[in-house]
This record gives C-alpha cells, structure tokens and sequence, in this order.
C-alpha cells in the first residue's frame, strides 16, 4: 500500500510489456508476443515478488475512439450527469469509457476566449479478448489493479517534458496555435500519430510504415496531410506550417525525414534514447534503441495520471482498498494512543506518588511539631514551687476563677480614695455606697461596671451665695474632671435657692457609674 | 488481488482495532481510577495533617494560657488558693481579728447556704466551688477605717470574696464626749456600714478511689 513500486502492463495489438519501476528505475521489464501459461507463470514471479506494488493497465490498441462533444455552459455537477448519461447511452456496453473537459479553466490560456460552453472529449476503448485475459490475470495477482488508462492520452506528459525543448528547437516563429503532432514507434502497438492540444489530446491514429521501403517518406507526409485535413475541421484557421511535428523515431527513419523538402512541415526529432536523455532518463533505453515502450512506460509511471478507466469489479476493490487502508489508519492511531495512555499512566506514577509522598512527609513534620509542643506543654505542666510540684490543672483552675472575678469589686478602696480631692472643696461626706451592677454571681464576665453614690454637704465659709456656687461649681468639675472616665450625675443646686440667705453649707450628692 | 482476501484482510484490522480500542479504553479507565484513588488518599492524609496542626495549635494556645496561668498563680495571695472550703470558725476569728485591728465594733457577719457551681469557669477539674451570700454590718469610728476593715476582711477570706455592696453612712457628727465614751468602751463610732460580699470558696476534689478491679491482688503465704 505504502510502497512505491508500482507494475505498467502496455498493451497492444502486436504484444504486450511488463515493467516494474521501483523509485527511479525500472528494476524488471519483460515483452510478450502473447499472454499464455508459460508467460503468466513468468509474470506470477514478479508478481508475487512484489506484492504490494500497485499494478496499471496501458492501454496501447488500435480500437480506441476519441470524439469532442459540445454542452452548454452549465454547472460542473450538470456537466458530468450530462456525460455520464452520454456514456451509458451508448450501444456498447463492454467498452471502458470516459471523458475530460478540454476547455476547463486549468486548460485555458490568454489567448483562448473566455468559455461560452463546454467542450468535452469523449475516450472509449473496446473490450477486446486480450484486454480482458489480462485483467483477469491481474485480477488474480496479489497487488491491486488500480485501474486502466490510455497510453495516448497518457502520452501528454511526455510531450511536456519535451516542450521546452521543442520551442527551442522548433523552426515555427510565431507560433498562433499551441498544436502539437507527435509520432512515436512502440514495440507493442506499431507507429502512432498523437496530436496534443494544451488541454490535452485531439486526435490520434495508429499508422503503419516500413522504414525500409523506399515509399515510406511519401507515405509519411501523406498521412500528416491526412491528419491536417481532419485537424482542420476541429480548428479551421489551422495552417501546416505552424503545427510541430515531433518525431521520435529510429535513427534511420528519422534520416529518411530529414530529406523531406517540405516548407509545410516542421519537424522536431528525437530518438527514443534521446528524448529518453531529455527527460533525464538516459540510462532508461540503449543508444540504438528503435522503441518507446519503455519511455512512455516510464513516463507513465512517475507522472500524474490524466484518465482512468475503471470496471465495476475494480471499483468495488478500490472502494475495500480504501477500507484497509482507513483500518490501517486506525489500528496506527489506536495503537499510538494506547502506547501513549500506557506512558502517561507510567510517567503519571511518579507524579502521583510523590504527591502521596509529599503529604506523609507533611504529616510527619506535622506530627513531629505537635510531639515537640507537647513535650513543652509537658515540661511546662511539671512545675515546682518551694520544691513542691504544682498540678498545672489546679493553676489553670484558679487562673480562670482569677481572670473572671479576680478584679471584680477590688477598685472601692482604690475610688475612695480618689475621691480625697473633696477636702479641697470642703466637702463632708456623710454616706458612701458601692455596688456592681449587673455582676452574675453564678456565671460572671471578667468587666463588671459599678454605680457609686456619695452624699454629704460643702461648707461655704462666707455664706455668700456666690461662693457657693462657686464652690458647687468647681467641686462638680473637678469631680468630672477625676472621674472623667465614669457617668458623673448629681442634685445641681436648686436655682429658685434665696439669694437673700446666708448658705453656710448645702447638701451634695453625686451619682458615679461606670 | 482478491475481494476475498481484501474482506478478509479488513476483518484482521477490525479486530485488531477492537482489541486495541479495549486495551486503550482500559488503560484510561486504569489512568482515571488510579489518579482518583491517589488523590483520595493524599487528600486524607492532607485532612490528618490539618488536623494534627489544628491540635498543634490549640495545644500552643493552651501552653500560652498555661504560662499566663502560671504567672498568675505566682501573684496569688495564698488566702485565694486556700481550698478547705468554709470554716465558720475560721470566718468568725478573721473577723474578730480584722475588727480590731480597725477599732470595728459590732461586727455581723450573715452567710448564707453555700451553694456549688459547675458551669462556665467554675466547672474545675481540681477544685469544687461553692458560693455564697455573706452580709457584713458593723461600725466603724471613721470612714478610712470601715473602708480598710471590709477590704482587708474579703481579701483575707479564702477564696474569693466579692464586694458587691458597700454602704458607709456618718450617723452624726461627732460631740466631745462621744470620743470619751468611744475611749473607754461605752460607746461605738458614728460610721455604720453594711457590706454584701459574694465569697467563692473552694475545695479540692477527691481523686477517684480504684474499684477492685483496679487494685492488684495481694499475695498471701
């Protein structure tokens, strides 16, 4: 399948060749007269030899018929129902047929009008005896036939190879038409006349010369003429003089050409060894070769294929063909991403491993960490006070009890006796009370608030009023000031008091919360 | 070549595929399967850790509170620590003692039935608590005085003892011969007082005595 050898069989009215290329070579050939027993076993060798080598059917026989028919311009797919159509009409069923569009865009050059309908060339070639003893026998063979073509048609490559040569050699200047006559000499099928187009061939016709009879030149340039004349129907502005003949003939025969005194004809010559040199293919054929056999075999087999021909038993191989071919696909595809699945899963390993890994190693410092806290808490739980060991329960025990009411109702002392500024103001204090607020005996919280109360009177040595109230006043801010982080509230003196009388004292009483 | 051999050689391929298709489909399933497994396992084991750490941390919090405890308990006056629970003997000899030391007279002392607590900070593992209602009436020659004989009187109990209502009040003024009478024992200073105090005591709680089944058995010769 993947292989590039492939096996040309030529076929022709008087034998056929079998030709192995393989690369850039043509590694067997073998001639036969006839396809008999002996023959086949000859073939089955190679054959069997090079199973997967694809196998092609050059078609080379004289019963081959090339008409040009006209469509209007419509859509490709149209196109090729309207062919196919034609073809299946057709009264000979047994036939290979086929065609091609001669004026595609492909085809198309500067100089040709721009297409106003299609023109198409129709190929057919006659089943004949041998044709089908020879698939038959291919049929059979391990390689897969992958299908027949026309050496005529197929020839159009070698005719491009050897353009540029021809141009430069070519006698025609000015050149209005791109026509082409080519005249080549097979072992298998005899002398054969091929006109090329660019789009590919117009006509072809087998001829029979005999280079040593002294009529051949005559005979020759009257079956140019005869072709000219046919030619002219299909292009009527067509002159003689500007159509290339290219011959590639024996030696002899092309020293028999030369003499021809023709201003009509402009010939191109090649041997067959050297238009097999131009093609860089100078090892293909001996110097004296009289034959191209070889060459268009060769041609044939490393060049695209322009036309093929197919039978419904060679399709429904193709079509299985494709089917191995897409289960080889496959089986490749699935294979490599089995054998990648198992080299993720081995990589993968190392990666989940050390994950695992890495999180044990975590715990262990994690457990390692706790042992050390907890080897401090111990150290630390094992106290010693005047040489006796201390139960570190019993220290939290008391250390929660002291958190909690440990400071709750010790600051009275500490409150009276910042209340010594009262002296000052000559304040004589005759109740004092404390008392938390809000203290849970059960549950208590570490804040407690406190309400204080301390009444008594402030003495006003003149009795004025003023002085009292001056006295009043200070004393309130200087209390406020003191405790200025507390609630401060008290009895303001009244201010319907008799300014009239004498205060030698008046009550206080002050109200401090927290 | 053949159809045959063809159909045939395209039947080898599909086999083939299917088996490679099961050896791949198994290996993704083993990839998938085993990844989750190992990522469960490193996931609890990540869990174990969090929660080694997470003890980590509580027991550091606890030293630290323990350490705090400690120097706590370093500055507690040793009344506080006292845990013989309440001895009325003891409470009536304080007071009398703390009632002379600040010419108190008539020291009163009501307490009422002590009543235990377990909950929030008083649920111990050493030490019982139990509360109690202690109302202090007396009177004082000045205010200074009552003040510092209720004060050194709580902080001298053991456990705790929380002022929760202190009254002083000046009854009079006082004349001449109320100082008289104060000085030979007629009479009791001009400052009454009356003091509510929430008084925590303690005891330490009996550790648990083995049950036979504990205890070894004792030879016998």
């Amino acid at each position: 399948m993947f292989s590039k050898k492939n096996i040309v069989v030529t076929i022709g009215d008087y034998g056929s060749v079998v030709t192995l290329h393989d690369g850039s070579e043509i590694k067997n050939k073998i001639f036969l007269d006839e396809l008999n027993d002996k023959s086949k076993e000859e073939l089955k060798s190679i054959f069997l030899a090079n199973k997967t080598a694809e196998i092609y059917l050059l078609i080379d026989t004289v019963d081959q018929s090339y008409k040009k028919k006209v469509y209007p311009l419509v859509r490709k797919a149209d196109l090729a129902r309207l062919a196919r159509r034609d073809m299946a009409s057709d009264g000979d069923k047994e036939s290979f047929k086929n065609y091609f569009i001669l004026n595609s865009k492909k085809s198309q050059t500067k100089t040709t009008p721009t297409n106003s309908r299609w023109e198409c060339l129709f190929v057919s070639s006659t089943n004949s005896e041998i044709i089908s003893k020879w698939m038959e026998f291919l049929l059979e063979m391990p390689g897969r036939l992958v299908g027949l073509y026309m050496l005529p048609v197929e020839t159009f490559n070698l005719l491009n190879s050897l353009k540029s040569d021809i141009r430069l050699r070519s006698k025609i200047k000015n050149k209005r038409n791109d026509l082409y006559c080519l005249i080549v000499q097979n072992k298998v099928s005899g002398i054969r006349q091929v006109v090329f187009s660019s789009a590919g061939i117009v006509f072809t016709r087998v001829v029979s010369y005999n280079f040593e009879q002294p009529d051949f030149a005559e005979k020759y340039e009257q079956d140019l003429y005869s072709t000219f004349e046919y030619l002219k129907r299909l292009f009527p502005d067509l002159s003689m003089s500007e159509m290339d003949i290219v011959n590639i003939l024996p030696n002899e025969a092309l020293e028999i050409i030369k003499k021809i005194n023709s201003q009509d004809l402009n010939f191109v010559n090649y041997t067959p060894f050297q238009a097999a040199a131009q093609i860089k293919e100078s090892k293909l054929l001996p110097q004296n070769s009289t034959s191209c056999d070889l060459l268009l075999s060769r041609i044939f087999a490393k060049n695209k294929k322009l036309l093929k021909f197919s039978t419904p038993k060679i399709t429904a191989i193709e079509k299985f063909f494709i089917g191995l071919k897409a289960s080889y696909y496959l089986n490749a595809a699935l294979i490599l991403a089995t054998i990648t699945a198992v080299l993720f899963s081995i990589f993968s390993q190392e990666r989940l491993n050390n994950l695992v890994s890495g999180a044990q190693t975590q715990k262990n410092l994690a457990a390692i960490e706790f042992s050390n806290v907890q080897k401090l808490a111990l150290e630390g739980a094992k106290t010693n006070e005047d040489g006796v060991a201390i139960d570190i329960e019993k220290v939290t025990d008391f250390g929660k009890i002291e958190q909690a009411i440990g400071s709750a109702g010790t600051d009275v002392v500490n409150f009276y006796t910042s209340l010594k500024f009262l002296k000052t103001f000559n304040v004589r204090l005759a109740g004092f009370s404390y008392s938390l607020l809000n203290f849970n005996q059960k549950s208590p919280t570490p804040t407690q608030t406190y309400k204080v109360n301390f009444n008594g009177k402030i003495l006003n040595k003149s009795g004025d009023i003023e002085d009292l109230f001056s006295e009043f006043d200070g004393l309130v801010i200087k209390v406020k000031e003191s405790l200025n982080k507390n609630q401060v509230g008290y009895t303001d003196l009244p201010r319907n008091i008799d300014f009239n009388q004498k205060y030698y004292s008046f009550p206080i009483d002050f109200t401090i919360s927290k | 070549m053949k159809i045959l051999e063809l159909r045939k050689k395209i039947i080898v391929n599909a086999s083939i595929a299917g088996v490679t298709l099961v050896l791949f489909c198994g290996c993704i399933f083993y990839n998938i399967h085993h990844s989750a497994k190992v990522k469960e396992d490193a996931d609890k084991i990540t869990n174990e850790t969090a929660e080694i750490q997470s003890k980590t941390a509580d027991l550091q919090s606890k030293t630290l509170d323990i350490q705090k405890y400690m120097a706590t308990w370093r500055n507690l006056d040793e009344s506080k620590k006292s845990a013989n629970g309440i001895k009325m003997d003891e409470v009536n000899n304080l007071l009398n003692s703390t009632a002379t030391k600040y010419n108190i007279t008539t020291p009163n002392i009501k307490i009422s039935l002590p009543e235990p607590l377990n909950d929030g900070v008083f649920n111990c593992k050493t030490i019982s608590v139990s509360s109690t209602t202690a109302t202090l009436t007396f009177k004082a020659l000045d205010d200074v005085k009552a003040l510092l004989f209720v004060s050194d009187f709580a902080r001298a109990l053991p456990g705790y003892a929380v002022i929760n209502n202190l009254d002083i009040k000046k009854e009079k003024d006082y004349a001449n011969n109320d100082l008289v009478d104060i000085s030979t024992g007629k009479a009791s200073g001009v400052i009454s007082g009356s003091a509510t105090l929430y008084w925590y005591a303690f005891k330490n709680k009996i550790a648990a005595a083995p049950t036979p089944a504990d205890t070894p058995p004792t030879k016998t010769n």
